[in-house]
């Protein structure tokens, strides 16, 4: 069965006041490598649907892999019966209307091809072995297809890929270790050379090494590095809990931080679903309610959303019960691209201009910390360097940081040129990133990690 | 194990036929191993918010995998399709992923020889979840998390509670066929409470470990009624407490607390695949090198650390591993020195062992099974040494209970944690709540510091649902069992100076 037809059938038998049904499907190739040889790869397919009846305003989510046993009518009933026993819903709305929408397709696209890639891949560790490089890596490529069928008559299709690559290379000893990664909507784009390329530049500088103690420093956060902590912020932005009064974006004087001017005019963060190579699933795909997302939202188009504007906070994540509870102009859903965009000077000028300070390629096992003031705290991984003079000195030790992503923000003395990167630590879960180098005044370093 | 059955929906699934499928493609295609796995996955989350129900969502998994070698090189695919011509063309699929890596691959994949076994195991629980309708639980968490909503200075309450009854039917091309059942649990209730005048906010969360239980957990295996009960008064005197001064502290620390360090400081630093470099891209390596093994003094003699994947009520407790192995316990660190490691069927014959120690798991049909982490449990002390005994040797310190904020190096060296609540030791006795710590250390230094650790009244099985590890990223529920233990000097940070800026 098409999933026209499954959302047809179960919308047939459905016997709740409104209903209803995402069929989602993807399918997902992945390499992976260590020491220079393929260890666990894989290719895989799931088809899966979601149910949700709405009673007297209550709701009961139901979800489950699909296959041509499946029986439509069971699907309806369990999630009429998960509706019959939940309280009525707290951000209850109508729900959406129909609305035109494009063709479906009726297939999702086939999985790519390893071969090309493979043989890319081949010649990259070909060079790294000439140059006593040991490579680590993970490639992967999905298709992803969104089919999503409401009992008003909305319906809403959707199909888009990405892959990500990312090349981590060691010396033989461990001491020397570089991290380069990329996404993209084409395997074709996979590109190990030019990846291997920045590290061997790097595995060269770390040939010189040396000790640093913890301290706030000048720092050059790669654009990986600020993705990464820009995306645990994007997170952490819910409406409700800041105008609830506690959140990092509750104003002391109650509500939130929205409308206040928090940073330099430079700053604007925005999501798009359309941006030429970022685009995602224009459309809203929840399961169940949570803190910033609601059911009843399904369908809803989603638009640029601009969270920070010239400095001042824009807009936080809130679906469409919050927007008269609290003022706004209208919803603002979670959109899974995050976008920095700044024109300005590329890293090797910003080094140029830099007396002295840390480079910090990317960050790793990144945590909040206090709520309050929305610390993280984590590491610098695979390629932190000491600049002097406006030259890279060589490598330093690793560090634990301790920074708020909005501090950060507030102390930043320089942004670079934007570009499409991968967040080190979450760009698995969220690959779709535009972001600048920044230039990070008391960036605080708290203490030494002998981690290689 | 058990009293219960396999549930019926499942022993509806056709998991057998498809199996004999896969298995008779996989020889005709040459496999020297292969295996199928089936796999139904069942899970329910509940989330509370201010006492009032507001998410629900039942999630159903249910798909197959076959991973073959061929060549010595690995080949998985993944299919939620029942379909029997679905099953060849998954297979097809892992036969081409093997094709594309061979001319790609290091050396050939050896795997340690392991018995065959035709078996059921089916975990320990009371109450099957599942059996307990939506409706009845809504109310009985409603009404515990009343208990906290009705206090004057509780602002919000959340209540998060998650289930999940996990099937797995494993065949390989030697003749295994084993087919398991696991249910497990957890659920905290947080609460809030703000200060309008300042705008500060404070939590506080119950402690109640994620387990290998059933609904009885939370209707009468732990007392939530009574940890609630105290969150109001224990948040007040939070708000009031002293913000901590930083520097070395001598440390008291409850295995609600302990448990979270032993797993990120311990369970994954004796992995082997990381020690081995592996996972060197992604969840990192170890300082606990394999040329470390019987040599490492990793902590004091008061240390003693098993992995152990028959531990009651153990998240990672199983009968047989993803591999086909048999569950079993070792030593990883006996009296203080590194002596075992945690295993599958290709990392063993790397240590030239003969047999792996069963760490092989999958959380989904859709990934190949990785080395994870059995149950990891600092034992106790044989005398019966309590908290309180420990608390008395301190004369100015800090004891320190729950989990919260968590991060490690990517080698297992350097670790902050802070927690739930932290009281001020001084003179051997407690004297009120401190706020905003964090303690940071080495995890050698910090092991060689332990003094001493409490016996078996202080006891806890704690443990983490969802520990992350691999590309493509998997979860694995896990517990550690621990004692209260005590730490001499370890830097402790104040939160809020490290968050102010310079």
């Amino acid at each position: 069965m098409t999933p026209q037809k499954i959302i047809s059938a179960v919308l047939d038998k459905s016997k709740a006041d409104e209903c209803m049904v995402i069929v989602a499907d993807y399918n997902k190739t992945n390499l992976r490598w260590a020491h220079t040889g393929l260890t666990t790869n894989g290719s895989s397919q799931h088809t899966y649907a979601a149910v949700i009846s709405i009673i007297n305003q209550r709701f009961g989510s139901y979800v489950v892999s699909l296959d041509k046993l499946t029986n439509p009518a069971e699907l309806a009933a369990k999630s009429e019966l998960a509706a019959r026993q939940s309280p009525i819903a707290k951000d209850y709305q109508p729900l959406l209307a129909k609305t035109p929408d494009s063709r479906p397709t009726d297939r999702l696209s086939a999985e790519p091809s390893l071969a090309g890639f493979t043989s890319k891949l081949g010649r990259t560790f070909e060079r790294a072995g000439r140059d006593k490089l040991e490579l680590f890596g993970y490639c992967e490529f999905q298709n992803t297809r969104y089919n999503l069928g409401l009992s008003t008559g909305l319906r809403r299709h959707h199909e888009h890929q990405h892959g990500q690559l990312e090349l981590n290379a060691k010396s033989a000893d461990f001491r020397r270790s570089v991290w380069a990664g990329s996404s993209f909507k084409d395997i074709n784009r996979a590109d190990p050379a030019t990846l291997y390329k920045t590290l061997k530049l790097k595995a060269g500088w770390s040939r010189q090494q040396i000790k640093l103690k913890p301290g706030r420093y000048e720092t050059i956060l790669e654009s990986s590095a600020v993705a990464d902590l820009l995306l645990f912020a994007y997170w952490m932005s819910s409406a409700r809990l800041a105008e609830e009064g506690h959140s990092a974006y509750s104003a002391k004087a109650g509500g939130s931080l929205i409308g206040q001017k928090l940073y330099s005019s430079d700053i604007s963060i925005y999501s798009d679903p359309f941006k030429p190579g970022l685009e995602t699933t224009p459309f809203n795909v929840v399961f169940s309610s949570g803190l910033e997302e609601s059911v009843f939202d399904n369908g809803l188009e989603l638009k640029r959303t601009d969270w920070v504007k010239n400095g001042v906070q824009r807009h936080l994540l809130a679906p469409r019960y919050l927007v008269k509870k609290y003022g706004y102009q209208r919803a603002t859903p979670f959109i899974p691209n995050l976008i920095f965009e700044h024109a300005g000077a590329n890293t090797d000028d910003m080094i140029k201009a830099t007396k002295y300070g840390l480079l910090v390629t990317c960050l790793w096992y990144i945590r909040e910390v206090d709520p309050q003031s929305l610390l993280l705290t984590g590491l610098t991984r695979d390629g932190t360097f000491l600049i002097e003079n406006g030259q890279v000195k060589g490598a330093v030790n690793n560090f634990r940081f301790n920074m708020s992503p909005i501090t950060m923000l507030k102390q930043v003395a320089e942004i670079g040129h934007s570009q499409p990167t991968l967040a080190r630590e979450f760009g698995d879960y969220f690959p779709l990133t535009i972001m600048p180098a920044l230039r990070v005044a008391d960036f605080n370093m708290s203490s030494v990690s002998q981690a290689l | 194990m058990s009293n219960h059955h396999l549930t019926d929906d499942f022993l509806r699934l056709p998991y057998e036929k498809l199996a004999e499928l896969a298995l008779t493609e996989a020889r005709r295609l040459g496999a020297s191993y292969a295996d199928f796995r089936f796999e139904r996955l069942r899970r329910q989350s509940i989330r509370l918010r201010d006492a009032h129900a507001e998410t629900n969502i039942e999630d159903v998994e249910i798909g197959y995998c076959v991973r073959l070698l061929i060549d010595g090189a690995w080949g998985f695919a993944g299919s939620s399709d029942l379909d029997p011509a679905a099953v060849k063309a998954t297979i097809k699929r892992a036969e081409r992923v093997a094709n594309a890596s061979r001319p790609l691959l290091k050396e050939r994949v050896e795997l340690a020889p392991e018995p065959t076994y035709v078996d059921t195991f089916i975990s320990d629980y009371d109450i099957n979840p599942f059996s307990i309708s939506l409706k009845d639980k809504i109310e009985h968490l409603s009404t515990l998390a009343d208990i906290a909503q009705q206090a004057d200075n509780i602002d919000h309450t959340s209540f998060d509670v998650d289930q999940v009854l996990e099937n797995k039917f494993y065949a390989n091309l030697e003749g295994s066929a084993i087919t398991q059942q696991r249910i497990r649990v957890q659920g905290n209730l947080q609460a809030t409470s703000i200060d309008r005048q300042t705008g500060r906010f404070e939590s506080i969360r119950t402690n109640a470990a994620p387990a290998g239980r059933g609904w009885e957990r939370f209707v009468s295996q732990y007392d939530y009624a009574g940890e609630i009960s105290q969150l109001p008064s224990l948040l007040a005197a939070k708000h009031k407490a002293q913000s901590i001064t930083p520097g070395r502290y001598d440390l008291v620390i409850d295995p609600t607390n302990l448990f979270l360090t032993i797993h990120e400081s311990v369970g994954h630093a004796t992995e082997l695949d990381r020690a081995l470099g592996y996972e060197a891209n992604y969840a990192g390596t170890s300082f606990a090198t394999i040329d470390n093994l019987d040599k490492l003094q990793y902590g004091s003699a008061a240390m003693t650390v098993t992995g152990d994947r028959t531990t009651p009520n153990g998240l990672a407790t199983i009968g047989y591993d993803d591999e086909g192995v048999k569950a079993q316990k070792w030593d990883i660190i006996k009296i203080g020195r590194l002596v075992g490691y945690q295993l599958n069927r290709q990392m063993a014959p790397k240590l030239g062992l003969k047999q792996s120690n069963g760490c092989a798991f999958s959380d989904s049909f859709v990934h190949a099974p990785l080395q994870r982490m059995p149950n990891v449990s600092l034992a106790a002390n044989t005398k019966d040494v309590t908290t309180d005994d420990l608390i008395a040797g301190v004369d100015n310190g800090i004891y320190i209970i729950g989990d919260n904020s968590w991060s490690i190096d990517m080698q297992r060296y350097n670790f902050q944690f802070t927690g739930q609540q932290f009281y001020r030791i001084k003179n051997g006795r407690l004297d009120g709540q401190l706020k905003d710590v964090a303690y940071q250390a080495n995890t050698l230094e910090f092991w060689n510091s332990l003094v001493e650790v409490g016996g078996m009244s202080t006891y806890v099985l704690g443990g983490a649902f969802n520990c992350g590890k691999g590309q493509p990223g998997q979860v694995a529920p896990v517990s550690h069992g621990s004692p209260a233990a005590l730490f001499k000097q370890i830097n402790v940070l104040n939160t809020v100076a490290e968050a102010n800026a310079a």
